[in-house]
């Protein structure tokens, strides 16, 4: 098989503006999304969240309509890039943590992920049934992995990704309550890192054999079989799907890695023993969640757009809110802006459930 | 080159019984999912004691597992496939009544672990040592089509060489659960992996 696959186009919304471009601006200046939001739990408290910046997809006051947003960006991509959908050829997939979750609150007969696939099938013409990737913080990843090799195999020629999540009090209360949340502006890989700001984000891409400047080498994921909620100790898990990536792709060099950095004690360790391991403690690294929160299920997706851009621009993004070194094992974590020729770059994420994801992106000639 | 796919190994489990390897499970003496999963961990003599933690999803997900008569060893090169309906909505139901009334507020953190699918898998990848490549998908209902072009993906892409698969519909006491081992071995008592053998299996145990 040495079909080559391409990210033929995308578009993003989050904390820091409504499409890619905007958002990899604010990247260029290293602006934070992320502000102080009250939040009611038991009591009223102030928490930072990457929540959307206008009230565009908002219907009650507190959350936005996931069905909606998610509509609304498929629609637009595949319109503007002239991709048809009731083409058998083409396959539209979602990838999300909690969907439309918020609808339990006051009309549960919607919250449902197929009410979700129900809706928009009724809203869009397709050929072919969607159907939803839901695996934690790796959807979004495992959505892209998934449209790369459904187009390698020949199975689709085209293939629409639309990975979002939105914030709600289910996700909000939830993160509080495992004590996973840092009350301040979150620090990936910081000495005082204190756990996770959430996001809410939706991101959206047609993956094709249309030539483009990037292209997705291949991806892996792996599960960590240790624990269902806390990353292994070893970092093995995520070796293991990186090193696979890496005998995929034959990939020899790494400019630039995007991990997941989430900005928890756990996580941001168990990263620094799994790319020591492999010897890639050198490589210039991000984690772009101080600046759009961890937006779940659509980090993935959202995160490799952003590289994407850092690609095209040859500019590696700094590492927001890192200053102190928090690793065991120290990597080389961007603390400004760099720019330099990146090629080739390793993307990665990890979630609940123990599963991990790796990603190589490289530029095209 | 496609390989051939064979289902190895299955279990089917609906609200009457738990069908495998020829052997039938009656399950109606049993009122509840909880009672049902219960009885069948006990009758297996499974020894896991983490089993009373997980919640109604993961239980039964979990059990399909051990009843399979194709024996999962340790490997970094067995996927998992799993796919429902309504992905973790009767934990997601449970962690929502906890948050609902701000003068009764308890959110339970070990609820909201489970209220992501793909938490059963990660079960079984702890007591099987799996760690390969997984998956969770939510179809709109039981599609042959779209599970066999899933699994097919796996093995030509050669990201697994042993998959297993798992349709685990759990929800409002309804137990609807499909897990078959699937892989290039064929045996003398391996059926095909096509639409027609698993629609087969999916059916079976309807009239029994």
């Amino acid at each position: 098989m040495n079909k080559q696959v391409f990210l033929q186009t995308y578009n993003a919304a989050c904390a820091l503006g409504l499409n890619s471009n905007n958002i990899f601006a604010a990247l260029k200046q290293n602006k934070t999304g992320i502000k102080n939001y009250s939040f009611q739990f038991e009591e009223e408290k102030q928490i930072p969240l990457g929540k959307f910046p206008t009230n565009s997809f908002k219907q009650s006051n507190e959350v936005v309509d996931f069905n909606a947003l998610s509509l609304h960006y498929i629609s637009q991509i595949c319109k503007e890039s002239h991709v048809d959908l009731k083409n058998k050829d083409n396959l539209l997939i979602l990838a999300t943590t909690k969907g439309n979750i918020h609808a339990l609150h006051s009309k549960p007969e919607n919250a449902p992920l197929h009410k979700t696939l129900q809706f928009l099938e009724t809203k869009l013409k397709l050929a072919n049934k969607p159907y939803i990737i839901s695996n934690a913080c790796i959807s979004g990843m495992e959505a892209l992995i998934h449209a790369h090799d459904l187009v390698k195999a020949g199975l689709y020629k085209q293939v629409v990704v639309c990975a979002a999540d939105v914030l709600s009090p289910f996700v909000i209360s939830g993160f509080n309550v495992l004590q996973a949340m840092d009350y301040t502006m979150c620090k990936p890989y910081d000495a005082n890192r204190k756990g996770v700001n959430l996001g809410e984000a939706c991101a959206v891409a047609i993956v094709s054999e249309q030539e483009s400047e990037i292209e997705i080498l291949g991806g892996n994921t792996s599960n960590d079989a240790n624990h269902i909620s806390g990353p292994s100790r070893d970092g093995s898990g995520l070796a293991l799907a990186i090193n696979k990536t890496l005998e995929q792709t034959q990939v020899k060099s790494i400019d630039l890695i995007n991990a997941h950095g989430t900005a928890t004690l756990f996580n941001d360790e168990m990263e620094c023993k799994a790319f020591s391991s492999l010897q890639m403690q050198d490589i210039p690294l991000n984690s772009l969640k101080a600046y759009v929160g961890h937006t779940l299920g659509a980090a993935g997706l959202l995160e490799i757009i952003l590289c994407a851009e850092m690609m095209k621009n040859n500019l590696g993004i700094q590492s927001l809110q890192y200053e102190e070194n928090g690793l065991s094992q120290p990597l080389n974590i961007l603390e400004k802006n760099l720019s330099f020729p990146i090629k080739t770059l390793l993307k990665t994420a990890s979630g609940f459930g123990g599963c991990n994801a790796a990603l190589i992106l490289q530029k095209n000639g | 080159m496609d390989k051939a796919l064979y289902i190895e190994s299955f279990v089917r489990i609906n609200n009457h019984a738990l069908f495998y390897d020829n052997k039938k499970i009656a399950l109606n003496n049993f009122e509840t999912l909880e009672e049902k999963l219960k009885f069948l961990y006990k009758n297996q003599n499974i020894q896991y004691p983490k089993f009373y933690k997980m919640d109604v999803l993961s239980k039964a997900g979990f059990i399909a597992v051990e009843y399979l008569q194709a024996k999962l060893e340790a490997s970094s090169n067995t996927s998992l496939l799993f796919a429902n309906q309504t992905a973790s909505l009767q934990t997601d139901i449970l962690y929502q009544e906890g948050i609902n009334n701000r003068n009764n507020y308890v959110p339970s953190p070990s609820l909201f672990v489970y209220t992501l699918p793909n938490i059963v898998m990660g079960e079984i990848c702890i007591k099987h040592k799996l760690t390969g490549e997984n998956i969770f998908l939510v179809f709109e209902d039981f599609n042959t089509k779209l599970i066999i072009e899933n699994i097919i993906l796996q093995f030509k892409l050669n990201k697994a060489d042993k998959l297993v698969f798992c349709w685990l519909e759990v929800f409002d006491n309804k137990l609807d659960v499909l897990n078959c081992i699937i892989s290039t071995q064929k045996t003398e008592k391996t059926p095909l992996l096509n639409h027609e053998n698993l629609n087969t299996i999916y059916h079976y145990g309807r009239n029994n």
